[in-house]
């Protein structure tokens, strides 16, 4: 959402309203270190007392009269809202709708009813708040997330925009910005491209003060929900090490990037988390009930982050899944997947052990392995020559999967093999 | 329908730059596409010229599209988009299969389904053709029709697309012929 929040400052548009994100968590990746950025943390006496505002500025069933400018912005985003609802990555299962709402109605309380989640089937690290409660949630983030605790932590996130009214709040500023930039850059050429970009790094500079209040107030959030504050650093660690790993420049830019620099952030939410925590009763990081309700859907999420083709990050991801002890079977077989297609060198080793892995993984619980782990394996022995470990790997492949809509390819390739 | 609009946005630039318009291909007509392969037409189809690729159209290429991209060689994209998928040296009929899906879930299609796919010869070389059915980001539903040869290291790709029913219908028939009348060079 960062690019999205980019596009909007350049052209000064509406529907900037939308992108007060959780995505825009990216950092900025040339600031980064490539071992995750090791933050040293304050003692526990050392810590700075945290004083955060947490109190919506608006009341429960708020609604804008439409003759004002945050009305007309309601109006916008419903209709924006009524397309989504026919949207096709918009996912419709009711278990999974049901179980983000929850954890977002362990949060926002009184205020859950004025919320509306719409989970997305996309790929990548996002969420997005609408000032008139319109949430949407990313599959990508569903998938990165190790327990209800990291998942309360962006939930919480997007709520405290939405509490803050940080959406109309920076339009404003905008607006009265480009206002005044309008004024400084009649007939001025370069004092005027100068007073330009200082107008647009003091929108950035605003942006970053609401993401900064919307870390703390989420924290406030969940720690008031009983879950663990400790999370919110945990999630920020991941996250920014996938983006340090990721492909995509425009994750680089650094001078409009909307959110705290990135070491700072992980310091600061470290901090407010240990100065929640420290007198009060364990919290809960709730790790199974995510799991287990995620489950039915990793295979899917993980596809379509495989089809992005962001490699560096990809395998950041099934890292983490991996060290967590999160669903080996599939990690490992999408590790494979992950090798054979970016196909650079020592790739092709890599794949088959992951193959071979995920296969041994299989037989240790006794499941079934992805059938595709015999076709992709059969593909690899191809390409290194091994004819006779191809043959078996494609029947192996057509005895799990015999209408598979490529068993004609697979059957071609046996006929050539023989 | 993003890789529709990049086209029209494409074609519509074309136009303004007063660079190559529309032209009218004759039925029974030979094309020769970069000295790489060759097809017979059927029927009247609208022709636009931009780089490397060719656009046709029967109603306009929101509707149906068929593009034809010839001589694609290793590391080269498959397509003029940015997060086209690429071609390389030694994939297999099934990874081309493959990258066409990748591809078309770059270009933000939704709910991807091969309807039908299976491995064709063509002049001697190996190659594929597959049906798919996606939605596009506003659940429009499209079917596509896609035919790949692989001559002297270099692949060449017909791909046809249209919106659901009628569009694609209108010209799925005489893109299959033409397909089929695809000859290496």
């Amino acid at each position: 959402m960062w690019m999205k929040m980019k596009r909007l400052i350049a052209a000064g548009t509406a529907l900037s309203v939308l992108s007060a994100c959780v995505a825009s968590t990216q950092p900025q990746q040339n600031a980064l270190p490539t071992d995750g950025g090791q933050v040293s943390m304050p003692a526990l006496d050392q810590l700075e007392p945290v004083e955060v505002n947490s109190t919506p500025e608006l009341d429960v069933n708020y609604r804008p009269k439409v003759t004002t400018d945050e009305g007309g912005w309601w109006m916008k985003m419903d209709r924006y809202e009524e397309s989504l609802q026919t949207h096709a990555s918009l996912v419709r299962d009711e278990d999974l709708n049901a179980y983000v709402r929850g954890v977002l109605c362990r949060l926002a309380k009184d205020y859950c009813k004025d919320i509306r989640v719409y989970v997305v089937r996309k790929p990548g690290f996002n969420a997005s708040m609408a000032p008139n409660g319109l949430m949407e949630v990313r599959t990508g983030l569903l998938l990165r997330v190790e327990n209800e605790a990291q998942l309360a932590t962006v939930l919480g996130h997007e709520l405290a925009h939405y509490y803050k009214l940080h959406s109309i709040k920076n339009w404003r500023t905008q607006r009265n910005t480009l206002d005044a930039m309008a004024f400084l850059t009649l007939g001025t050429g370069i004092i005027g491209l100068g007073a330009t970009i200082i107008a647009l790094g003091g929108l950035s500079s605003y942006s970053r003060s609401n993401e900064a209040e919307a870390d703390a107030v989420g924290l406030v959030l969940m720690d008031q929900a009983g879950y663990d504050p400790a999370e919110a650093a945990m999630l920020w660690g991941k996250v920014k090490r996938e983006y340090a790993a990721s492909k995509d420049a425009d994750m680089r830019n650094s001078f409009f990037a909307s959110h705290p620099e990135a070491q700072q952030r992980e310091k600061t939410l470290d901090n407010h988390a240990r100065w929640l925590k420290r007198n009060g009763p364990e919290r809960e990081i709730a790790q199974a009930p995510l799991r287990q309700r995620l489950a039915p859907y990793l295979q899917s999420f993980l596809e379509d982050e495989l089809a992005q083709g962001d490699f560096g990050a990809l395998e950041v991801v099934l890292h983490d899944m991996e060290e967590a002890g999160r669903a080996p079977v599939l990690v490992a077989y999408f590790k494979g997947e992950l090798y054979r297609k970016r196909g650079d060198e020592g790739d092709l080793e890599k794949a088959r052990d992951s193959y071979l892995a995920a296969e041994e993984y299989a037989k240790e619980r006794d499941v079934d392995a992805p059938s595709g782990l015999y076709r992709a394996l059969g593909l690899i022995s191809l390409k290194e020559g091994e004819q006779e470990r191809a043959r078996m790997n494609f029947e192996q492949y057509l005895q799990l999967a015999p209408d598979a809509h490529d068993a004609a390819f697979i059957r071609q390739m046996l006929e050539q093999i023989s | 329908m993003k890789m529709m609009k990049q086209m029209v946005a494409a074609a519509a630039l074309a136009l303004l730059a007063g660079c190559n318009g529309y032209a009218l291909v004759k039925p029974e007509q030979e094309v020769k596409i970069a000295d790489a392969f060759s097809f017979k037409t059927t029927q009247e189809w609208n022709r636009l010229k931009q780089g490397d690729s060719d656009f046709w159209t029967l109603d306009g290429i929101g509707l149906q599209l068929m593009s034809v991209k010839a001589g694609i060689k290793d590391g080269e994209k498959i397509a003029d988009h940015e997060k086209a998928a690429v071609y390389k040296n030694g994939m297999t009929t099934l990874e081309l299969l493959e990258m066409i899906k990748t591809d078309l879930v770059a270009t933000d299609q939704h709910n991807i389904e091969i309807l039908d796919s299976r491995p064709i010869k063509s002049g001697g070389y190996d190659g594929f053709i597959a049906e798919y059915r996606f939605e596009n980001k506003d659940g429009l539903e499209y079917k596509s029709l896609v035919r790949g040869i692989v001559h002297d290291d270099k692949l060449s790709l017909m791909r046809y697309s249209g919106l659901t029913d009628y569009y694609y219908n209108r010209g799925r028939s005489d893109v299959e012929q033409m397909m089929v009348s695809m000859q290496p060079l």
